[in-house]
């Protein structure tokens, strides 16, 4: 009977351990200064041209959409944090509302190609390729005016039409999600 | 040998205290004033008048509310949705039809990103925006997706709470039956 209630006891404590495992796959870095950077482009700016690899390595320029594709640019701080990681999963969603825009989105992050990929995995997949300004560090971020202090780029929108020109900025508070709805708006003025 | 089962026990119920603590939800949740247009048919279905521009939960004409709290940026609440339809058809075809009804809460997202959500999913019962996060702090700023089930039309201290899911609920079947039994409905 002791050794039964022994058991019991320690299964019950491995148990409780095990109820406890993290509910989420993400960091919380807390509240953020909301903006730390100096914009470098005004709406009506020729967008700087760059060229990032992919989560398949392959290299993606701007100026690839040129003539072709309105390109929308989402800058996002890090990997594996909370904002972030529900505000590229929506764009899934929000996948048609682009392609009927003709535009198309671009995720871009500091982070290293090995983290965007297991964060993108875990996200479930993304439509959209995934970028890495990584190395040179921020290189994009910094000639778009959105690297922060800290070596992560700024929750940062710009839609770029198919000349070329920066039509819409947005460089949003970094602990809160831009809405949809006025990117949308900003695309439909490009139509 | 008796002194060190009681130290065992007491490490026993010392660590399933923050469980336990977890099961156990807030008793009422405060009585919630929504606003939004509504259609015709989602006023029909929650039993206010149309033309009403707010009401409160304690108005919505049944005896069993399931309140979904979702954000249409959260995958989870994406892979979700299918489920949440299914269960809105097993209860419509359950000895429950009318007497549960469904309401969902787009925490954190604008009526814009809400409509997103429904074009998408096509959710068989209204949604709700709540774009500056108000209603989820009243909540308790809860993970989502989160499923509260309330009795309706509530008592003096808000809507009592019978069961709440965070996270999927699997079989929606047997997450009807649970909330029967929460809910102590008789067929």
């Amino acid at each position: 009977m002791k050794l039964v209630t022994m058991l019991v006891l320690i299964l019950g404590l491995a148990g409780s351990a095990w109820a406890q495992l993290p509910a989420g796959e993400v960091y919380h870095p807390g509240e953020l200064k909301p903006r730390d950077s100096v914009l470098r482009l005004r709406t009506g700016d020729k967008a700087p041209d760059f060229a990032l690899t992919d989560l398949n390595g392959k290299v993606v320029r701007l100026s690839d959409y040129l003539g072709k594709k309105n390109v929308v640019l989402s800058f996002v701080p890090a990997a594996f944090t909370p904002v972030c990681s529900d505000q590229w999963p929506g764009y899934n969603l929000a996948r048609p509302l682009f392609e009927e825009r003709g535009a198309v989105l671009l995720g871009i992050s500091t982070d290293n190609r090995p983290s965007q990929y297991v964060w993108v995995q875990e996200m479930g997949g993304l439509w959209f390729p995934v970028l890495s300004d990584f190395w040179p560090h921020g290189a994009v971020a910094s000639a778009y005016g959105v690297l922060r202090n800290d070596g992560m780029a700024e929750r940062a929108l710009f839609v770029i039409d198919r000349q070329g020109v920066v039509r819409f900025i947005n460089v949003h508070d970094i602990n809160t999600r831009p809405e949809l709805g006025g990117l949308m708006q900003a695309l439909d003025q490009l139509r | 040998m008796i002194h060190k089962t009681m130290i065992l026990w007491a490490l026993f119920l010392a660590s399933i205290a923050p469980v336990l603590a977890q099961a156990a939800p807030s008793a009422f949740l405060p009585d919630l004033e929504l606003s939004r247009p509504l259609t015709r048919e989602q006023a029909d279905y929650l039993g206010v008048p149309k033309d009403s521009e707010r009401f409160r939960l304690s108005e919505i004409k049944g005896e069993y509310l399931l309140l979904e709290v979702f954000s249409m940026y959260c995958p989870h609440c994406q892979r979700e949705a299918a489920r949440v339809n299914d269960l809105f058809r097993a209860v419509a075809a359950s000895p429950y039809a009318g007497r549960i009804l469904f309401l969902g809460l787009g925490v954190g997202n604008s009526a814009y990103e809400v409509e997103v959500f429904r074009q998408q999913y096509k959710p068989p019962f209204p949604l709700f925006p709540d774009p500056d996060f108000s209603i989820h702090k009243a909540i308790g700023q809860v993970g989502t997706p989160y499923f509260l089930f309330l009795k309706l039309p509530g008592e003096g201290q808000g809507l009592p709470i019978l069961d709440t899911q965070e996270g999927g609920f699997g079989d929606p079947q047997a997450f009807l039956k649970r909330l029967a039994r929460a809910g102590r409905i008789e067929k």
